[in-house]
C-alpha cells in the first residue's frame, strides 16, 4: 500500500485554516523571498522575487541570477515607480508599469490577497478546499489560482507554491521564505 | 591601462579549471536583499556550472554552446545560446578567453597588500552590469563584486578554492529533469 511519506514538518490539520484565517486577513506586513516564473506562448521568464509589504506600501523586486537585470517596483495605494538599469519610470498602476518595463504583469492589487490564500474582497470568487480545509483552487477576475504547497512561518500556514493561470498565461509563484510582520521599508 | 589588462590576463591564463564554494550577497538601497550560497565549477574556455543551493536552489550551466538556467522551484529550464551578451554574466566572464575579457572591458587594477582588484567596465553599454571587480588574493581568484545599472551591488566571495583540479565533463552537461518546462530562446 502507498505509505504516506514521513514529513518532518508538522502537517496541516483540519481546522488550522479556520483558526488562522482572521490572522491572515489581518496580516498586512511581511517580507517574502522566492521565485516568480511567467510562461506565455511567446515568452517565458523566471526570476528571483523579493516582496516587502506594509499596509498599502510595497517594494517588489525581481532579478536574475547574480542579482542582475533587477526591476524594483515601489509604491503605495496612490502612486508607483519602477527602477531598473535604464532608469526610473512611473505609471498610474503597477500593472501598467510592469507591462511597459518588464513585458509581463501580475494583478498586484489582488495578488496581495491571493498570496495569503485569500480572495480579493472587492470582487466575486469561487473557492474549493482541499481535504484539510485549506484553499485548494480559487477562481477570481479570470484567474485560476492553484495552491500547490504550504509552509509554516511563526505558526502561520502560508502558501509556498501558487500556480496562477489566465487564458494562456501561466505564472508560478514560489515563496521560499516568509517573514510575517517584518518589513524594512522607508 | 594595457599593463593592467596584461596582468589580469597573466592571472587568468593559467587558470584552466576552477572549483569553489561561493557566498553571494545582494545588497541594495533597502539593506541586503538575498544571501545565497552554493558551489561553482569552471572549465575554460566557455564552460561553467554555477549552482545555488541555499536558501533557494538555482543552477546555471554552460556546456560551451548553450547556457541552461534551471529553477527547480519553478520547474523551469531556459536554454540560451552561449553568445556575446551572455558573456556579461560573471560566470561566463571567467570562463571566456582572457583576450575576450580585455577586448570587451576597460581594465584598471589597484592593489592592497597581497590583494589585487581588477575593475572591469564594459566598453559596450548593453551589459547586464555597470561595473565588475575581480578580486585576486595571492594571485588566486577570491571574489567578484558587481554593480548593476541601479547601483545594486552583488558581492560574491569564494572559499575552499581548487585551482586546476580535474573536473569531470559531466559537471558541464545539463540533463533536463523530467516534467520541467523547457524554454528555448533564440537558437
Amino acid at each position: 500500500c502507498a505509505t504516506q511519506a514521513p514529513s518532518q514538518k508538522q502537517d496541516r490539520l483540519p481546522g488550522d485554516w479556520r483558526t488562522q484565517q482572521s490572522q491572515l486577513e489581518a496580516l498586512d506586513t511581511w517580507t517574502a523571498a522566492g521565485k516568480v516564473g511567467i510562461r506565455t506562448p511567446e515568452d517565458s521568464q523566471s526570476a528571483n522575487l523579493d516582496w516587502t509589504q506594509r499596509n498599502d506600501q510595497y517594494r517588489i523586486s525581481v532579478s536574475g541570477p547574480w542579482g542582475t537585470g533587477r526591476n524594483t517596483l515601489e509604491g503605495n495605494g496612490r502612486q508607483v515607480k519602477l527602477t531598473n538599469g535604464d532608469g526610473t519610470f512611473q505609471a498610474p498602476t503597477p500593472e501598467e508599469l510592469m507591462a511597459q518595463q518588464m513585458g509581463w504583469s501580475l494583478p498586484l492589487s489582488s495578488l496581495v490577497y491571493w498570496v495569503r490564500g485569500l480572495p480579493d474582497p472587492r470582487g466575486p470568487h469561487r473557492l474549493s478546499e482541499d481535504d484539510v480545509g485549506f484553499p485548494d483552487t480559487m477562481d477570481q477576475a479570470g484567474w485560476h489560482i492553484d495552491y500547490r504547497d504550504w509552509s509554516q512561518a511563526d505558526g502561520l500556514w502560508l502558501p509556498r507554491r501558487i500556480i496562477m493561470t489566465y487564458d494562456d498565461i501561466r505564472t508560478t509563484l514560489v515563496i521560499n521564505r516568509w517573514q510575517p510582520g517584518q518589513a524594512d521599508l522607508p | 591601462a594595457s599593463s593592467d589588462a596584461e596582468r589580469l590576463t597573466s592571472l587568468l591564463e593559467p587558470l584552466k579549471t576552477y572549483s569553489a564554494d561561493f557566498n553571494q550577497q545582494v545588497a541594495s538601497g533597502g539593506g541586503s536583499l538575498q544571501n545565497a550560497s552554493g558551489h561553482m565549477w569552471l572549465s575554460r574556455p566557455g564552460r561553467f556550472n554555477w549552482e545555488v543551493s541555499d536558501p533557494y536552489r538555482q543552477t546555471v550551466v554552460s556546456d560551451g554552446q548553450k547556457v541552461y538556467l534551471y529553477d527547480p522551484d519553478l520547474e523551469q529550464v531556459s536554454i540560451r545560446p552561449l553568445d556575446q551578451r551572455v558573456t556579461h554574466t560573471p560566470a561566463l566572464l571567467l570562463s571566456g578567453q582572457a583576450s575576450e575579457l580585455t577586448e570587451n572591458y576597460n581594465v584598471s587594477r589597484r592593489q592592497q597588500g597581497t590583494t589585487e582588484f581588477f575593475a572591469l567596465s564594459p566598453r559596450s553599454n548593453d551589459s547586464l552590469f555597470e561595473s565588475l571587480e575581480l578580486v585576486f588574493n595571492n594571485e588566486r581568484l577570491s571574489g567578484i563584486d558587481l554593480t548593476d545599472g541601479t547601483g545594486q551591488r552583488t558581492e560574491i566571495s569564494f572559499r575552499n578554492i581548487e585551482v586546476n583540479p580535474d573536473i569531470s565533463a559531466s559537471h558541464f552537461q545539463f540533463k533536463i529533469p523530467e516534467g520541467a518546462d523547457v524554454m528555448r530562446e533564440g537558437n
